[in-house]
């Protein structure tokens, strides 16, 4: 099962840094560049991306003119920029981008507008490997060791979530926000109880760790 | 009521009174005079027959005639002269009348010479009766003159009547001229009122065009002059309003750039579990962008309160330069750039650490844009500071807005160079406060001269 390789083209150090981290315990292959020329003139020998992040305000080449070679190798593109103002928005939505984020943004926002420009292209994996334990995100089936076991749909929701952003803490709100609705009335007890069940039934008594006042983080070494 | 209307409806009136007042008059003092002339005419014509009459009779009669001979005599002696108009009355009643009236009964006379007027309406008629007394042979006489003077009084009338066609044909035509000029007059009032409405509603660039040399004239020049500094100062406070709004739009792209990093790095320290070293990266990262943050605001801090606590006043050029050059010492040696400075003036009217604040920030300028190797100079002549380099240069487009906060000639804003974009700018503010102005000459890879020229703060 092949990662998705993400392209960043960033000129702050301190950001592309963040990100690329950020990719790699998420799961993600990346290559990082902070020239837009030289982005551009490496995708001639090397243009096997999934998705490219692009800065608008780059050295060499903006981002909007990068958008250009990255259509020629139907590389979806997201944008991340502090050009905040609605005229750049429409113009990089408008020739194309898949997204656009501002600066400054948030990590997961980040991840998740990934997930669903990956999604939307087709180049998501659909299966997600943890471990011994395999989740088949279209035929919504888990196994553990090659056997199956049953999960309650919203125990396969909070699993997959966990899943999709290993290795980071995941606070109880936002999975509950998430997975059972901005409107539901429920405390995150109901999020403590779904995970109980999925360390029983997934025996991942150390898989899923709890971050004390925080929330709970699925821990793949 | 509009003021055309007012002065109008005021000058008809007026015109209307005059008229009237003006023809009532002359109307009236007109039939006094025709009937006065009438009236002489008639008393001539009765004095005259009177006067003949009596000749006659004395010439042909006398006391002692026969009263038969008498009474055909007089008779004869009247009618020579009688006109249609004549009476003559005796002692038993009427002996001549060519009138129908009885002029004695309207008219009586005393026995005197005196020659007595009276006017008279009888039914629709206007009779003038002259009459007097005569003594004649023993006996009074009474000789009238009755006129009809209905026609006079009826070319009175008709006179007045073309008085009236006249004057109302006059009266129309002046109220037509007196709108017409008016109208006239108010037209650039008018066409102001227009003008202030549309520049009310922001139309800022209209203008009133009147020639003409009266008041209205002046007055419209008056307002255009008026209007021209409206504009302006529109324009200007427009220019000021987008100045901060770019500046604004500037200082939060500014700040969103550091903060990002910031966000994310911490956000990753929070949630994922990073290696010792991974931690430490992010750490550094916060640190510097902090750090950073912290320098951007120190920057904006002196271009926004620079205005306060400056002291201008004669400082040593000399000491100036070599408090500079001893400042940037560290970093040319590290680069290897050399710098000179030539000093031909002694002093200059400045404050010391804001001139020093600019200069350093101009050699930082020049320095980034100069390789190892190059030198910088360090001129002061007449009233001119100069930083001169050999370094790669700014292209022309730029050089307009490089003063502008924010502007990096670079737009990637890559902190390669690590400029915050407020260093020109400043050092224009810094200029600003001492009345000088900043001349920036550059060509592309041959270098950029910075020269500050001042303007009152002239060599002592």
């Amino acid at each position: 099962m092949a990662k998705n390789r993400i392209l960043i083209v960033e000129d702050d150090k301190a950001i592309s840094d963040g990100i690329a981290v950020n990719l790699q315990y998420s799961g993600y292959d990346y290559m990082v560049f902070s020239d837009g020329q030289e982005a551009a003139d490496s995708l001639k020998s090397d243009h096997s991306y999934d998705l490219a992040l692009l800065d608008i305000m780059l050295p060499g080449m903006d981002g909007f003119e990068l958008l250009s070679y990255m259509k020629k190798y139907n590389i979806p593109v997201i944008y991340i920029t502090a050009k905040s103002d609605v005229p750049s928005e429409i113009k990089g939505l408008r020739d194309g981008a898949e997204d656009y984020i501002i600066k400054p943004f948030e990590m997961l926002t980040l991840l998740v507008r990934i997930e669903k420009v990956l999604e939307r292209t087709g180049k998501l994996n659909k299966v997600l490997r943890v471990g011994d334990i395999i989740l088949d995100l279209e035929n919504r089936t888990v196994t553990k060791a090659g056997e199956e076991i049953i999960l309650k749909p919203l125990e396969f929701e909070v699993f997959t979530m966990l899943a999709k952003y290993k290795n980071r803490t995941i606070l109880r709100e936002k999975l509950l926000n998430e997975i059972w609705g901005t409107d539901y009335f429920g405390d995150t007890h109901t999020v403590d109880v779904h995970i109980a069940n999925l360390r029983k039934k997934l025996d991942a008594f150390d898989l899923i760790k709890t971050v004390p006042k925080y929330g709970y983080r699925l821990e793949v070494k | 009521m509009k003021l055309w209307q007012k002065v109008s409806i005021a000058s008809i009136s007026v015109l209307l009174a005059v008229v009237i007042t003006c023809s009532t008059l002359l109307l009236l003092q007109t039939k006094d005079n025709i009937i006065q002339l009438t009236t002489e005419q008639a008393q001539t014509e009765q004095w005259n027959l009177s006067v003949s009459f009596s000749e006659m009779v004395q010439y042909y009669l006398n006391n002692e005639s026969n009263p038969a001979v008498k009474r055909s005599g007089i008779n004869y002696c009247f009618k020579r002269f009688a006109t249609h108009s004549s009476v003559l009355i005796g002692k038993e009643g009427t002996i001549y009348s060519a009138v129908s009236i009885k002029p004695q009964e309207i008219l009586p006379i005393n026995n005197n010479n005196q020659q007595k007027v009276i006017l008279r309406k009888i039914g629709d008629r206007n009779i003038l009766i002259v009459g007097s007394g005569l003594n004649l042979l023993n006996d009074n006489y009474y000789i009238y003159t009755v006129k009809d003077i209905t026609e006079v009084y009826d070319s009175i009338t008709a006179m007045t009547w073309r008085f009236v066609l006249i004057c109302g044909v006059g009266v129309f035509a002046g109220t037509l001229l007196i709108i017409g000029l008016v109208r006239h007059a108010n037209k650039p009032l008018i066409q102001l009122k227009d003008i202030t409405r549309r520049i009310a509603v922001g139309e800022y660039d209209k203008r009133a065009q009147v020639q003409s040399k009266d008041e209205a004239g002046e007055l419209a020049a008056d307002f255009n002059a008026m209007a021209d500094a409206v504009q302006n100062h529109i324009f200007e406070l427009e220019e000021t309003a987008k100045r901060q709004q770019l500046f604004i739009g500037g200082l939060t792209h500014e700040f969103k750039t550091p903060l990002t990093s910031m966000i994310i790095h911490s956000d990753t320290l929070l949630s994922a579990d990073l290696s010792k070293e991974e931690a430490q990266n992010s750490l550094i990262h916060i640190h510097t962008q902090c750090r950073w943050l912290e320098r951007l605001t120190q920057k904006l801090l002196k271009l926004i309160t620079l205005k306060e606590n400056i002291i201008i006043k004669p400082e040593s050029v000399k000491t100036l330069f070599d408090d500079v050059v001893e400042s940037t010492a560290e970093t040319f040696s590290e680069r290897n750039i050399t710098i000179k400075s030539e000093c031909d003036i002694d002093f200059l009217k400045m404050d010391y650490d804001l001139m020093k604040s600019l200069l350093i920030n101009l050699i930082d300028n020049a320095s980034k844009a100069s390789e190892p190797g190059q030198s910088i100079t360090l001129r002061a002549y007449d009233n001119v500071l100069e930083v001169r380099d050999n370094g790669k240069g700014i292209p022309q487009s730029e050089i307009k807005r490089i003063t502008d906060p924010f502007h990096r000639v670079d737009s990637s804003r890559s902190k390669k160079t690590g400029g915050s974009g407020l260093g020109l700018a400043l050092v224009k503010r810094i200029a600003d406060v001492h009345n000088a102005h900043l001349v920036i000459d550059s060509q592309l890879n041959n270098g950029t001269t910075v020269k500050v020229i001042f303007h009152d703060a002239l060599p002592c």
